[in-house]
Protein backbone atom coordinates (compact mmCIF):
# COMPACT_ATOMS: atom_id res chain seq x y z
CA UNK A 1 0.00 0.00 0.00
CA UNK A 2 1.27 3.51 -1.02
CA UNK A 3 0.90 6.05 1.63
CA UNK A 4 -0.54 8.89 -0.79
CA UNK A 5 1.09 11.65 1.89
CA UNK A 6 4.28 10.51 0.69
CA UNK A 7 3.73 11.19 -2.74
CA UNK A 8 3.12 14.73 -1.68
CA UNK A 9 6.61 14.98 0.57
CA UNK A 10 8.27 13.99 -2.20
CA UNK A 11 7.31 14.75 -6.02
CA UNK A 12 10.95 15.28 -7.03
CA UNK A 13 11.90 11.19 -7.20
CA UNK A 14 8.66 10.30 -9.43
CA UNK A 15 9.86 13.27 -12.27
CA UNK A 16 14.04 12.58 -11.93
CA UNK A 17 12.68 9.11 -12.95
CA UNK A 18 10.70 9.91 -15.80
CA UNK A 19 13.86 12.28 -16.95
CA UNK A 20 15.60 9.17 -16.65
CA UNK A 21 13.39 7.08 -18.45
CA UNK A 22 13.02 9.19 -21.24
CA UNK A 23 16.65 9.30 -21.48
CA UNK A 24 16.93 5.79 -21.29
CA UNK A 25 14.70 5.62 -23.93
CA UNK A 26 17.32 7.49 -26.49
CA UNK A 27 19.65 5.09 -24.80
CA UNK A 28 17.64 1.94 -25.70
CA UNK A 29 17.53 3.25 -29.30
CA UNK A 30 21.68 3.90 -29.48
CA UNK A 31 22.00 0.86 -27.62
CA UNK A 32 20.28 -1.43 -30.33
CA UNK A 33 22.09 0.41 -33.01
CA UNK A 34 25.46 -0.56 -31.41
CA UNK A 35 24.11 -4.23 -31.12
CA UNK A 36 23.62 -4.36 -34.65
CA UNK A 37 27.03 -2.87 -35.52
CA UNK A 38 28.51 -5.69 -33.23
CA UNK A 39 26.15 -8.81 -35.21
CA UNK A 40 27.43 -7.60 -37.97
CA UNK A 41 31.16 -7.81 -36.75
CA UNK A 42 30.03 -11.09 -35.00
CA UNK A 43 28.74 -12.56 -38.22
CA UNK A 44 32.04 -11.72 -39.99
CA UNK A 45 34.45 -12.56 -37.22
CA UNK A 46 32.42 -15.47 -35.79
CA UNK A 47 33.63 -14.01 -32.68
CA UNK A 48 31.63 -14.07 -30.07
CA UNK A 49 32.60 -12.76 -26.21
CA UNK A 50 30.34 -13.06 -23.72
CA UNK A 51 31.08 -10.43 -21.23
CA UNK A 52 31.15 -7.62 -23.80
CA UNK A 53 26.56 -8.25 -24.07
CA UNK A 54 27.29 -7.84 -19.64
CA UNK A 55 29.02 -4.20 -20.64
CA UNK A 56 26.17 -3.05 -22.96
CA UNK A 57 23.02 -3.47 -20.44
CA UNK A 58 25.11 -1.55 -18.23
CA UNK A 59 26.12 0.95 -20.41
CA UNK A 60 22.24 1.38 -21.51
CA UNK A 61 21.61 2.27 -18.24
CA UNK A 62 23.93 4.44 -17.03
CA UNK A 63 26.23 5.85 -19.77
CA UNK A 64 25.19 5.11 -23.65
CA UNK A 65 22.52 8.49 -24.01
CA UNK A 66 23.08 10.17 -27.00
CA UNK A 67 21.79 12.92 -27.83
CA UNK A 68 18.20 12.83 -30.15
CA UNK A 69 18.75 15.33 -32.52
CA UNK B 1 10.81 46.87 2.01
CA UNK B 2 11.46 43.18 1.25
CA UNK B 3 8.82 41.42 -1.71
CA UNK B 4 6.12 39.27 0.06
CA UNK B 5 6.09 36.41 -2.74
CA UNK B 6 10.31 36.33 -2.59
CA UNK B 7 10.69 33.45 0.29
CA UNK B 8 11.17 30.09 -1.83
CA UNK B 9 14.51 31.11 -2.36
CA UNK B 10 16.99 31.72 0.12
CA UNK B 11 19.67 32.06 -1.45
CA UNK B 12 18.45 35.03 -3.50
CA UNK B 13 15.71 38.06 -2.31
CA UNK B 14 13.93 40.29 -3.30
CA UNK B 15 13.47 43.96 -1.83
CA UNK B 16 12.22 47.08 -3.16
CA UNK B 17 14.32 51.04 -2.37
CA UNK B 18 12.04 53.56 -3.25
CA UNK B 19 11.11 52.95 -6.92
CA UNK B 20 13.69 49.96 -7.42
CA UNK B 21 13.39 46.68 -7.39
CA UNK B 22 16.72 44.78 -6.35
CA UNK B 23 17.86 41.62 -4.80
CA UNK B 24 20.25 40.27 -2.68
CA UNK B 25 22.30 36.86 -3.27
CA UNK B 26 24.12 34.72 -1.17
CA UNK B 27 27.66 33.83 -1.38
CA UNK B 28 27.05 30.98 -3.54
CA UNK B 29 24.17 32.05 -5.91
CA UNK B 30 26.42 36.00 -6.22
CA UNK B 31 28.83 33.19 -7.50
CA UNK B 32 26.99 31.68 -10.36
CA UNK B 33 25.98 35.67 -11.29
CA UNK B 34 29.14 36.64 -11.73
CA UNK B 35 30.08 33.45 -13.79
CA UNK B 36 26.51 33.55 -15.64
CA UNK B 37 27.61 37.45 -16.84
CA UNK B 38 31.11 37.07 -17.48
CA UNK B 39 30.01 33.89 -19.84
CA UNK B 40 27.76 35.93 -22.05
CA UNK B 41 24.81 34.74 -20.76
CA UNK B 42 23.12 36.85 -19.15
CA UNK B 43 23.55 39.34 -22.03
CA UNK B 44 22.13 37.32 -24.38
CA UNK B 45 19.29 36.03 -22.29
CA UNK B 46 18.44 39.93 -21.75
CA UNK B 47 19.41 40.51 -25.19
CA UNK B 48 16.33 37.81 -26.51
CA UNK B 49 14.02 39.65 -24.45
CA UNK B 50 13.70 36.32 -22.19
CA UNK B 51 15.12 38.21 -18.85
CA UNK B 52 14.16 41.42 -17.60
CA UNK B 53 16.91 43.89 -18.02
CA UNK B 54 19.25 43.49 -14.52
CA UNK B 55 22.67 44.80 -13.74
CA UNK B 56 25.11 44.29 -10.64
CA UNK B 57 24.69 47.35 -8.06
CA UNK B 58 27.27 48.63 -5.31
CA UNK B 59 25.14 51.32 -4.03
CA UNK B 60 22.56 48.94 -2.17
CA UNK B 61 23.14 47.57 1.44
CA UNK B 62 20.56 45.04 1.31
CA UNK B 63 17.77 45.19 4.44
CA UNK B 64 18.33 42.89 7.40
CA UNK B 65 17.77 39.30 6.41
CA UNK B 66 18.49 39.19 3.68
CA UNK B 67 21.47 37.50 1.85
CA UNK B 68 23.78 40.61 0.44
CA UNK B 69 26.70 39.00 -1.53
CA UNK B 70 25.76 40.93 -4.57
CA UNK B 71 22.84 42.89 -4.98
CA UNK B 72 21.29 43.27 -8.30
CA UNK B 73 19.44 45.62 -10.10
CA UNK B 74 16.29 44.93 -12.22
CA UNK B 75 13.97 47.06 -14.68
CA UNK B 76 10.95 47.88 -12.72
CA UNK B 77 8.08 45.84 -14.94
CA UNK B 78 5.44 47.48 -14.97
CA UNK B 79 2.71 44.89 -14.64
CA UNK B 80 2.82 41.85 -12.75
CA UNK B 81 0.49 39.25 -14.36
CA UNK B 82 -0.56 35.95 -13.01
CA UNK B 83 -0.74 32.31 -14.91
CA UNK B 84 -4.77 32.35 -14.42
CA UNK B 85 -5.01 35.82 -15.90
CA UNK B 86 -3.34 34.73 -19.43
CA UNK B 87 -4.65 33.30 -22.22
CA UNK B 88 -3.86 29.65 -24.04
CA UNK B 89 -0.97 31.74 -26.17
CA UNK B 90 0.39 33.41 -23.45
CA UNK B 91 1.00 30.79 -21.34
CA UNK B 92 2.71 28.69 -24.29
CA UNK B 93 4.93 31.45 -25.16
CA UNK B 94 5.62 31.81 -21.51
CA UNK B 95 6.47 27.83 -21.50
CA UNK B 96 8.58 28.85 -24.50
CA UNK B 97 10.49 31.19 -23.46
CA UNK B 98 10.92 29.13 -20.27
CA UNK B 99 12.58 26.56 -22.33
CA UNK B 100 14.40 28.87 -24.75
CA UNK B 101 16.45 30.45 -21.85
CA UNK B 102 17.62 26.88 -20.30
CA UNK B 103 18.85 25.63 -23.69
CA UNK B 104 20.68 29.13 -23.97
CA UNK B 105 22.15 28.45 -20.62
CA UNK B 106 23.05 24.85 -21.11
CA UNK B 107 24.89 25.66 -24.09
CA UNK B 108 26.77 27.71 -21.39
CA UNK B 109 27.36 25.19 -18.71
CA UNK B 110 23.89 26.89 -17.30
CA UNK B 111 20.79 26.00 -16.41
CA UNK B 112 17.18 27.30 -14.82
CA UNK B 113 16.97 25.51 -11.27
CA UNK B 114 13.36 26.78 -11.34
CA UNK B 115 10.51 26.53 -13.88
CA UNK B 116 7.72 28.41 -12.05
CA UNK B 117 5.06 29.98 -14.61
CA UNK B 118 5.07 33.24 -11.77
CA UNK B 119 8.80 33.96 -12.62
CA UNK B 120 7.03 34.78 -16.48
CA UNK B 121 5.43 38.67 -16.64
CA UNK B 122 4.39 40.04 -19.62
CA UNK B 123 6.18 43.37 -20.75
CA UNK B 124 3.57 44.32 -23.32
CA UNK B 125 2.31 41.18 -24.90
CA UNK B 126 6.21 40.06 -24.48
CA UNK B 127 6.78 37.52 -21.61
CA UNK B 128 9.57 37.86 -19.73
CA UNK B 129 11.80 35.53 -17.11
CA UNK B 130 11.88 38.23 -13.79
CA UNK B 131 13.64 35.53 -11.71
CA UNK B 132 17.56 36.57 -12.03
CA UNK B 133 18.32 34.17 -9.06
CA UNK B 134 17.33 31.02 -11.03
CA UNK B 135 19.96 30.51 -13.37
CA UNK B 136 22.24 27.74 -11.97
CA UNK B 137 25.69 25.78 -13.16
CA UNK B 138 25.03 22.49 -14.83
CA UNK B 139 28.48 21.71 -16.15
CA UNK B 140 28.57 17.84 -17.90
CA UNK B 141 26.27 16.23 -16.09
CA UNK B 142 23.11 16.95 -14.43
CA UNK B 143 19.86 16.83 -14.03
CA UNK B 144 16.81 19.50 -15.25
CA UNK B 145 15.47 19.98 -11.67
CA UNK B 146 12.60 21.40 -12.84
CA UNK B 147 11.09 18.98 -14.96
CA UNK B 148 8.58 18.19 -12.87
CA UNK B 149 7.29 21.83 -11.94
CA UNK B 150 7.45 22.82 -15.63
CA UNK B 151 4.89 19.89 -15.83
CA UNK B 152 2.79 21.29 -13.29
CA UNK B 153 3.13 24.72 -14.35
CA UNK B 154 2.88 24.93 -17.72
CA UNK B 155 2.41 21.46 -20.01
CA UNK B 156 -0.55 20.04 -17.85
CA UNK B 157 -2.66 23.15 -18.13
CA UNK B 158 -2.02 23.49 -21.68
CA UNK B 159 -2.22 19.91 -22.45
CA UNK B 160 -5.53 20.02 -20.78
CA UNK B 161 -7.09 22.88 -22.71
CA UNK B 162 -5.78 21.25 -25.83
CA UNK B 163 -6.29 17.60 -25.72
CA UNK B 164 -9.84 18.23 -23.39
CA UNK B 165 -10.83 21.44 -24.65
CA UNK B 166 -11.11 22.66 -20.68
CA UNK B 167 -9.67 26.34 -20.45
CA UNK B 168 -6.85 26.08 -17.58
CA UNK B 169 -7.54 29.59 -16.16
CA UNK B 170 -10.22 28.84 -13.35
CA UNK B 171 -8.29 25.43 -12.20
CA UNK B 172 -5.06 27.81 -11.96
CA UNK B 173 -6.85 30.34 -10.00
CA UNK B 174 -6.11 30.42 -6.53
CA UNK B 175 -2.99 27.64 -6.86
CA UNK B 176 0.17 28.07 -6.70
CA UNK B 177 1.68 25.26 -7.72
CA UNK B 178 0.34 24.61 -11.13
CA UNK B 179 -1.98 21.45 -11.92
CA UNK B 180 -1.06 18.35 -10.37
CA UNK B 181 0.32 15.69 -13.08
CA UNK B 182 -1.94 12.98 -11.28
CA UNK B 183 -5.18 15.08 -11.89
CA UNK B 184 -4.25 15.58 -15.37
CA UNK B 185 -3.67 11.99 -15.40
CA UNK B 186 -7.40 11.13 -14.04
CA UNK B 187 -8.86 14.29 -16.57
CA UNK B 188 -7.64 12.63 -19.31
CA UNK B 189 -9.36 8.93 -18.90
CA UNK B 190 -9.58 7.63 -22.40
CA UNK B 191 -9.31 8.58 -25.95
CA UNK B 192 -7.38 11.78 -24.54
CA UNK B 193 -4.58 9.81 -23.33
CA UNK B 194 -3.58 9.12 -26.99
CA UNK B 195 -2.23 12.24 -27.68
CA UNK B 196 1.21 13.21 -28.23
CA UNK B 197 3.12 13.65 -24.76
CA UNK B 198 0.63 11.49 -22.51
CA UNK B 199 2.35 8.50 -22.23
CA UNK B 200 5.28 10.23 -21.01
CA UNK B 201 4.71 12.97 -18.97
CA UNK B 202 1.47 12.30 -17.64
CA UNK B 203 1.29 8.38 -17.02
CA UNK B 204 4.45 7.61 -16.73
CA UNK B 205 5.24 10.23 -14.48
CA UNK B 206 1.99 9.77 -12.28
CA UNK B 207 2.90 6.18 -12.03
CA UNK B 208 6.37 6.82 -11.17
CA UNK B 209 5.30 9.09 -9.10
CA UNK B 210 3.09 6.34 -6.86
CA UNK B 211 5.67 4.02 -7.35
CA UNK B 212 8.11 6.57 -5.83
CA UNK B 213 6.23 6.98 -3.08
CA UNK B 214 6.58 3.25 -2.21
CA UNK B 215 10.39 3.63 -2.23
CA UNK B 216 12.45 3.58 0.87
CA UNK B 217 14.58 6.72 1.75
CA UNK B 218 18.13 5.35 0.87
CA UNK B 219 16.64 4.59 -2.80
CA UNK B 220 15.00 7.69 -3.30
CA UNK B 221 18.56 9.35 -2.23
CA UNK B 222 20.25 7.40 -5.14
CA UNK B 223 17.49 8.75 -7.27
CA UNK B 224 18.12 12.03 -6.48
CA UNK B 225 22.10 11.76 -6.70
CA UNK B 226 21.43 10.98 -10.40
CA UNK B 227 22.66 13.19 -13.48
CA UNK B 228 22.43 12.70 -17.05
CA UNK B 229 25.25 14.42 -19.70
CA UNK B 230 24.26 17.39 -21.09
CA UNK B 231 23.40 16.45 -24.48
CA UNK B 232 20.93 14.45 -22.73
CA UNK B 233 19.35 17.07 -20.98
CA UNK B 234 19.09 19.14 -24.02
CA UNK B 235 17.60 16.47 -25.96
CA UNK B 236 14.64 16.32 -23.64
CA UNK B 237 14.26 20.29 -23.10
CA UNK B 238 14.10 20.58 -27.09
CA UNK B 239 11.50 17.48 -27.39
CA UNK B 240 9.75 19.05 -25.19
CA UNK B 241 9.57 22.68 -26.68
CA UNK B 242 8.78 20.89 -29.45
CA UNK B 243 5.88 19.24 -27.82
CA UNK B 244 4.60 22.62 -26.54
CA UNK B 245 5.03 24.45 -29.64
CA UNK B 246 2.46 22.40 -31.52
CA UNK B 247 -0.37 22.51 -28.73
CA UNK B 248 -3.46 24.84 -29.68
CA UNK B 249 -6.26 25.44 -27.90
CA UNK B 250 -9.37 23.37 -28.51
CA UNK B 251 -11.63 25.30 -25.70
CA UNK B 252 -14.45 26.82 -27.26
CA UNK B 253 -15.02 30.76 -27.27
CA UNK B 254 -17.99 33.14 -28.12
CA UNK B 255 -16.31 36.06 -29.20
CA UNK B 256 -16.64 35.43 -32.70
CA UNK B 257 -19.77 34.42 -33.09
CA UNK B 258 -20.60 37.56 -30.94
CA UNK B 259 -18.68 40.24 -32.92
CA UNK B 260 -20.57 38.60 -36.27
CA UNK B 261 -24.29 38.82 -34.53
CA UNK B 262 -23.82 42.40 -34.06
CA UNK B 263 -24.27 44.44 -37.52
CA UNK B 264 -25.70 47.23 -35.55
CA UNK B 265 -23.08 48.25 -33.39
CA UNK B 266 -20.57 48.71 -36.18
CA UNK B 267 -22.51 52.01 -37.03
CA UNK B 268 -21.82 53.22 -33.82
CA UNK B 269 -18.33 51.64 -33.36
CA UNK B 270 -16.87 55.11 -35.47
CA UNK B 271 -19.01 57.64 -33.10
CA UNK B 272 -17.49 55.30 -30.06
CA UNK B 273 -13.91 55.55 -30.96
CA UNK B 274 -14.36 59.06 -31.66
CA UNK B 275 -15.14 59.63 -28.01
CA UNK B 276 -13.27 57.52 -26.51
CA UNK B 277 -9.96 59.18 -28.13
CA UNK B 278 -11.40 62.39 -27.07
CA UNK B 279 -11.86 61.47 -23.25
CA UNK B 280 -8.11 60.20 -23.46
CA UNK B 281 -6.83 62.87 -24.55
CA UNK B 282 -8.41 65.36 -22.05
CA UNK B 283 -7.44 63.04 -19.21
CA UNK B 284 -5.69 64.11 -16.02
CA UNK B 285 -3.10 61.16 -16.14
CA UNK B 286 -2.13 59.29 -19.46
CA UNK B 287 -0.17 56.34 -17.04
CA UNK B 288 -2.36 53.27 -17.09
CA UNK B 289 -5.59 52.96 -18.79
CA UNK B 290 -7.93 49.61 -18.43
CA UNK B 291 -10.53 48.69 -21.16
CA UNK B 292 -12.76 46.80 -19.35
CA UNK B 293 -14.24 44.12 -21.76
CA UNK B 294 -11.94 44.36 -23.61
CA UNK B 295 -13.25 41.29 -26.52
CA UNK B 296 -11.21 41.50 -29.57
CA UNK B 297 -9.75 45.06 -28.46
CA UNK B 298 -10.86 47.76 -30.79
CA UNK B 299 -11.18 50.24 -27.72
CA UNK B 300 -7.80 48.72 -25.57
CA UNK B 301 -5.74 49.95 -29.33
CA UNK B 302 -7.17 53.42 -29.33
CA UNK B 303 -6.23 53.84 -25.47
CA UNK B 304 -2.90 52.20 -26.35
CA UNK B 305 -2.01 55.79 -28.54
CA UNK B 306 -2.67 57.83 -25.27
CA UNK B 307 -1.72 55.92 -22.28
CA UNK B 308 1.58 54.32 -21.23
CA UNK B 309 0.44 51.13 -20.29
CA UNK B 310 -3.01 49.40 -21.13
CA UNK B 311 -4.74 46.44 -20.15
CA UNK B 312 -7.52 45.28 -22.08
CA UNK B 313 -9.44 42.67 -19.83
CA UNK B 314 -12.53 39.98 -20.75
CA UNK B 315 -13.64 37.08 -19.07
CA UNK B 316 -13.62 35.70 -23.00
CA UNK B 317 -10.08 33.55 -22.77
CA UNK B 318 -10.83 33.14 -26.57
CA UNK B 319 -11.00 36.85 -27.03
CA UNK B 320 -8.33 37.86 -25.37
CA UNK B 321 -6.16 34.86 -26.73
CA UNK B 322 -6.84 36.79 -30.55
CA UNK B 323 -6.16 40.34 -29.16
CA UNK B 324 -3.10 38.76 -27.53
CA UNK B 325 -1.61 36.80 -31.16
CA UNK B 326 -2.90 40.26 -33.46
CA UNK B 327 -0.55 42.55 -30.39
CA UNK B 328 2.29 40.32 -30.22
CA UNK B 329 3.41 40.12 -33.73
CA UNK B 330 2.43 43.86 -34.11
CA UNK B 331 4.36 47.32 -33.43
CA UNK B 332 2.46 48.26 -30.28
CA UNK B 333 4.46 47.59 -27.60
CA UNK B 334 2.70 49.15 -24.30
CA UNK B 335 -0.57 47.01 -24.60
CA UNK B 336 -1.40 43.39 -22.06
CA UNK B 337 -4.64 41.59 -22.77
CA UNK B 338 -5.37 39.96 -19.54
CA UNK B 339 -8.28 36.87 -18.87
CA UNK B 340 -9.83 38.65 -15.93
CA UNK B 341 -14.10 38.62 -14.91
CA UNK B 342 -14.55 42.49 -13.53
CA UNK B 343 -17.53 40.80 -11.70
CA UNK B 344 -14.47 38.46 -9.82
CA UNK B 345 -11.27 39.44 -9.99
CA UNK B 346 -8.52 37.60 -9.16
CA UNK B 347 -7.79 37.50 -5.10
CA UNK B 348 -4.83 37.39 -2.97
CA UNK B 349 -3.58 33.74 -2.54
CA UNK B 350 -0.62 32.02 -2.00
CA UNK B 351 1.63 31.76 1.72
CA UNK B 352 -0.86 33.33 4.10
CA UNK B 353 -2.86 34.59 1.89
CA UNK B 354 -0.56 37.35 0.71
CA UNK B 355 2.22 35.60 -1.41
CA UNK B 356 0.12 36.66 -4.93
CA UNK B 357 -1.73 39.90 -4.62
CA UNK B 358 -5.43 40.63 -6.09
CA UNK B 359 -5.88 41.76 -9.85
CA UNK B 360 -7.38 44.78 -7.86
CA UNK B 361 -4.01 45.57 -5.69
CA UNK B 362 -1.68 45.25 -8.81
CA UNK B 363 -3.57 46.96 -11.40
CA UNK B 364 -4.65 50.66 -10.10
CA UNK B 365 -5.79 52.75 -13.50
CA UNK B 366 -6.01 56.05 -14.17
CA UNK B 367 -8.53 55.43 -16.83
CA UNK B 368 -10.85 52.68 -17.33
CA UNK B 369 -13.30 52.25 -20.22
CA UNK B 370 -16.66 50.50 -20.02
CA UNK B 371 -18.19 49.55 -23.34
CA UNK B 372 -20.99 47.00 -23.49
CA UNK B 373 -20.42 46.88 -20.58
CA UNK B 374 -22.68 47.58 -17.56
CA UNK B 375 -25.99 46.33 -19.61
CA UNK B 376 -24.38 42.85 -19.46
CA UNK B 377 -23.96 43.63 -15.60
CA UNK B 378 -27.09 44.63 -14.91
CA UNK B 379 -29.23 43.35 -17.01
CA UNK B 380 -28.04 40.14 -17.48
CA UNK B 381 -26.21 39.35 -14.36
CA UNK B 382 -28.41 41.33 -12.36
CA UNK B 383 -26.31 43.32 -10.28
CA UNK B 384 -27.66 46.62 -9.19
CA UNK B 385 -26.50 50.02 -11.38
CA UNK B 386 -25.67 52.11 -8.38
CA UNK B 387 -22.90 49.40 -7.33
CA UNK B 388 -21.68 49.20 -10.81
CA UNK B 389 -21.14 52.90 -10.98
CA UNK B 390 -19.63 52.63 -7.53
CA UNK B 391 -17.05 50.03 -8.87
CA UNK B 392 -15.98 51.99 -11.72
CA UNK B 393 -15.34 55.15 -9.44
CA UNK B 394 -13.64 52.81 -6.91
CA UNK B 395 -11.57 51.52 -10.02
CA UNK B 396 -10.25 54.24 -11.45
CA UNK B 397 -9.59 58.10 -10.99
CA UNK B 398 -11.96 58.51 -14.67
CA UNK B 399 -13.85 56.36 -17.36
CA UNK B 400 -15.72 56.31 -20.39
CA UNK B 401 -18.69 54.45 -19.72
CA UNK B 402 -21.72 53.83 -22.44
CA UNK B 403 -24.82 53.03 -21.13
CA UNK B 404 -26.72 51.22 -23.13
CA UNK B 405 -30.79 51.46 -22.31
CA UNK B 406 -32.95 48.49 -21.87
CA UNK B 407 -34.97 49.35 -24.87
CA UNK B 408 -31.61 48.78 -27.12
CA UNK B 409 -31.51 45.31 -29.32
CA UNK B 410 -29.09 43.71 -27.30
CA UNK B 411 -30.32 44.82 -23.92
CA UNK B 412 -33.22 42.98 -24.98
CA UNK B 413 -31.58 39.98 -25.65
CA UNK B 414 -29.44 39.47 -23.18
CA UNK B 415 -32.92 40.06 -20.19
CA UNK B 416 -34.91 37.94 -22.85
CA UNK B 417 -34.99 35.50 -19.84
CA UNK B 418 -35.34 37.70 -17.12
CA UNK B 419 -38.82 37.87 -14.86
CA UNK B 420 -37.69 40.09 -11.99
CA UNK B 421 -37.86 43.95 -12.52
CA UNK B 422 -34.23 45.02 -12.65
CA UNK B 423 -35.14 49.18 -12.10
CA UNK B 424 -34.08 51.64 -12.02
CA UNK B 425 -32.36 51.49 -14.76
CA UNK B 426 -32.63 54.28 -17.12
CA UNK B 427 -30.46 57.00 -18.06
CA UNK B 428 -31.74 59.40 -15.49
CA UNK B 429 -30.47 56.34 -12.77
CA UNK B 430 -27.15 56.31 -14.35
CA UNK B 431 -26.52 60.10 -14.03
CA UNK B 432 -27.69 60.80 -10.77
CA UNK B 433 -25.61 57.91 -9.67
CA UNK B 434 -22.51 58.72 -11.53
CA UNK B 435 -23.15 62.74 -10.03
CA UNK B 436 -23.04 61.13 -6.56
CA UNK B 437 -19.63 59.65 -6.78
CA UNK B 438 -17.77 62.52 -9.37
CA UNK B 439 -19.05 64.64 -12.19
CA UNK B 440 -20.03 64.25 -16.16
CA UNK B 441 -17.48 65.54 -18.02
CA UNK B 442 -19.04 65.35 -21.48
CA UNK B 443 -21.59 63.29 -22.42
CA UNK B 444 -22.21 62.32 -26.62
CA UNK B 445 -25.93 60.00 -27.48
CA UNK B 446 -24.62 57.54 -30.41
CA UNK B 447 -27.81 55.97 -30.88
CA UNK B 448 -31.30 57.01 -29.68
CA UNK B 449 -30.62 53.38 -27.14
CA UNK B 450 -26.78 54.40 -26.66
CA UNK B 451 -24.71 57.32 -24.81
CA UNK B 452 -21.43 57.71 -23.90
CA UNK B 453 -20.02 59.49 -20.69
CA UNK B 454 -17.03 60.62 -19.98
CA UNK B 455 -16.66 60.54 -16.19
CA UNK B 456 -14.45 62.09 -13.45
CA UNK B 457 -14.07 60.77 -9.80
CA UNK B 458 -14.65 63.71 -7.33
Amino acid sequence: MIDPLLAYLDPGTGATLVQLALAGTAGVAAAAKLRMNRLKRRVASEDTPEAEAEVEVKDEQHESVAPQE
Amino acid sequence: MIETGSFRDPESRVFYEDERVLRGMSPNTADIDRAARRSGLMDELIGEGWFVANWVVEDVAPPEGTPDAAVIESERVPLISYPAEWSFAMLRDAALVTLDSNLAALEKGFILKDASAFNVVFRGSRPTIIDIGSIDRFGERGIWSAYGQFCDHFLAPLMLESYVGVPFQRLLRGTVDGIPIGDLNRMMRGRSGAHKGVLTHVRLRSLLEKRAAGMKTAARRDVGKASLPVESVVATIRKMRDLVADLESSAPSTWADYEEALPYERQSTKAKSDFVREAASTAVSRSVAVDVGANAGLFTRILAETFDQVIGIDNDAGAIDALYTSTSSSEIDNLTPLVVDITNPTPAFGWRGKERAAFTERVRPAFSTWLAVLHHLCLGLGLPLEQVVGLIYEFSEEAAVEFVSSADPMAQRISASRTTDLAPYTPDDFESYARAGGAIITKTEITDTRTMYHLRRS
